[in-house]
């Protein structure tokens, strides 16, 4: 019910936003417009499987693809160290349209290989992702060791602070991407903090990290039941007027020069979170998780 | 001739710091939205500086006079609460202990608080870049253990020096990165390069600092030359006639950015606002602590490249 009423048609309309961002990144590249796609890659990689997100996925891929074979990747690569994570994501999911071959990574593998990108300092977190996903594509770095600190330190304390901003989400993102490509070195994700986080967006009515935690705990976390019963009656009510986005976290702020939150990528990536969510059949818990976790 | 001109600037900058000495003073007015409620990077800064001093031997009126008034600025200050706001306070934290202790006097705080936010992993919760992580490892050596200065040189392997960055990819915050982990990797001074690194490393790195300040030179950015110079003088470059040359240019360029007042600005465009009183503190206090001990430092090893 809930799919052919609300789901479907908030899955066109982030349909056709995404194109309209894409097209603009085709016709004038700018900083603002690569975040806002890069925010929506993230998610969507996070995607495997479920057949709603499929017709958004290849249209990013396919994107992506475009933009690896005209040089903007690597252009974007060359020009700022801030780029390399989404570049690195963008690349690997080019890597799933058939018209791409080895020879067009033929120029990040050089300059790669030339230490001519990515050796800018990127914290911990992001210098292991981008080097996931480069060695997905068959271009091999390292970025170091992470010394006597493991992911659980990195991560799981986090929900120790005693304040919050998009870099949590981000973390979270990120730690996903990493579990998902088999490369946290045994480290099984964090146990607590993104159903803290979840239940502080429930708290605080931040409609918009809502859907992004709801889909990272029922595929890469765990879900407790009572708490995805109250997740999604809270996502039932902060459904977008028709035609709407979700709107953009309050205070979108974000302690790091390292990465670009822009709003309306923030908006889009979240209205998809929220469609596939509500397009999923039967309990929202029923789903096989991507990995084993918490619960 | 030179060397008493050096010993004379460090004088004066040292004096323009301490006639802009409540300037140091812990404010609670939180600059941006996402800064911290505190703001104590001015008083820790300073504090940095008197303690790479007093490491040193180097010794004045005013330094003392200084180190009174950081010290009491430093205890009307409640670090608790930054130490548990951000985990970043970790690092603040560790340089007014250690100021403190090079003063012979107890922490302004409780350093069993300290001991349990690093017991829970508080301090380790967040994504730093690798020299932040150096700049963790070595407050929580002079915090916790000094054990943990083993992990200065795992970190600096994924820093941008470690990932052997290309010259001519060198960004200015990867400078910085490099000049903060000679800092940590030398005990700002007080340590040998190789006790923490292998021999070929720590040439290559000496290496790099050298070509790092003639790109710098051909720059305009005074703050970052003052720290490279800083580094040649903690890790003991190379004392050939082209280092020289290279070192007293640089230092020719700090000269030529210190006002007759005794402030250093960290770009040559600004000397002009300067001079005509146009300047803020927040504008040029940094350069001129930087100064001041790269002045200061060099007066008390006599020159060493001076030639």
């Amino acid at each position: 019910m809930l799919a052919e009423t609300i789901s479907d048609p908030m899955l066109r309309l982030c349909h056709s936003e995404f194109q309209r961002l894409i097209l603009e990144l085709d016709s004038a590249p700018s900083r603002t417009a690569f975040f806002d796609v890069g925010a929506v890659a993230e998610i969507l990689v996070l995607t495997n499987g479920i057949p709603e997100a499929e017709g958004l996925t290849r249209m990013l891929c396919d994107a992506a693809a475009r933009w690896l074979k005209s040089g903007l990747l690597e252009d974007l690569l060359m020009a700022r160290v801030e780029f390399a994570y989404h570049v690195a994501l963008l690349t690997y999911l080019a890597q799933s349209v058939a018209s791409v071959s080895p020879s067009d990574l033929e120029v990040i593998r050089n300059l790669s290989d030339g230490r001519l990108i990515a050796r800018s300092e990127i914290p911990v977190l992001r210098q292991h992702l981008i080097t996931a996903y480069l060695w997905a594509c068959g271009i091999h770095t390292d970025f170091g060791k992470l010394g006597r600190r493991n992911l659980t330190q990195i991560i799981d304390r986090r929900v120790l602070r005693a304040r919050s901003d998009e870099f949590d989400l981000l973390v979270l993102l990120m730690c996903a991407q990493l579990l998902q490509l088999d490369c946290s070195r045994g480290y099984q994700g964090p146990r607590t903090y993104p159903q803290v986080l979840l239940v502080q967006a429930m708290r605080a009515g931040n409609t918009n990290w809502l859907p992004i935690l709801t889909l990272l705990c029922r595929r890469f976390f765990g879900f407790p039941g009572p708490l995805c019963g109250a997740a999604f009656k809270s996502m039932e009510e902060s459904i977008p007027a028709p035609g709407q986005l979700l709107p953009a976290p309050p205070g979108n702020q974000i302690d790091s020069d390292y990465i670009e939150r822009t709003e309306r990528g923030l908006r889009l990536r979240s209205t998809i979170a929220l469609a596939l969510s509500l397009a999923l059949p039967g309990e929202i818990y029923g789903i096989q998780q991507v990995r084993p976790a918490f619960n | 001739m030179f060397k008493k001109r050096v010993k004379h600037l460090s004088s004066l900058t040292l004096n323009w710091l301490w006639e802009h000495e409540e300037q140091f003073c812990v404010s609670s007015q939180q600059k941006e939205e996402n800064s911290l409620p505190w703001q104590v990077k001015h008083i820790v800064e300073l504090m940095t500086m008197l303690t790479t001093l007093a490491n040193h031997d180097i010794r004045s009126g005013t330094i003392s006079k200084l180190t009174r008034r950081a010290l009491a600025y430093g205890a009307e200050f409640d670090w608790h609460q930054l130490a548990a706001y951000d985990a970043s306070a970790a690092t603040v934290v560790a340089i007014v202990g250690d100021f403190f202790a090079s003063n012979q006097l107890p922490s302004p705080f409780e350093t069993e608080f300290i001991h349990f936010l690093h017991g829970i992993g508080f301090c380790e919760g967040m994504d730093r870049v690798p020299f932040r992580e150096m700049d963790l490892a070595y407050s929580l050596g002079l915090m916790i253990s000094p054990e943990f200065r083993k992990e200065l040189p795992v970190w600096f392997a994924s820093t941008t020096f470690g990932q052997r960055q290309h010259l001519t990819r060198y960004t200015t915050d990867d400078i910085y990165s490099v000049t903060h982990a000679v800092f940590y990797l030398t005990d700002f001074g007080r340590s040998q390069l190789t006790d923490l690194l292998d021999t070929v490393t720590a040439e290559r790195l000496r290496k790099e600092l050298v070509a790092l300040t003639a790109m710098v030179l051909r720059a305009d950015n005074v703050d970052v030359l003052g720290e490279l110079l800083l580094c040649w003088l903690f890790c003991h470059v190379e004392n050939t006639f082209l280092n020289r040359t290279l070192f007293h240019q640089a230092f020719e360029r700090l000269l030529s950015a210190t006002t007759t007042e005794g402030q250093v600005v960290p770009t040559m465009k600004l000397l002009q606002r300067a001079q005509s009183g146009q300047t803020s503190f927040a504008d040029v206090y940094h350069t001129t602590l930087v100064c001041c001990m790269v002045f200061a430092v060099a007066a008390k090893k006599r020159m060493p490249y001076a030639g």
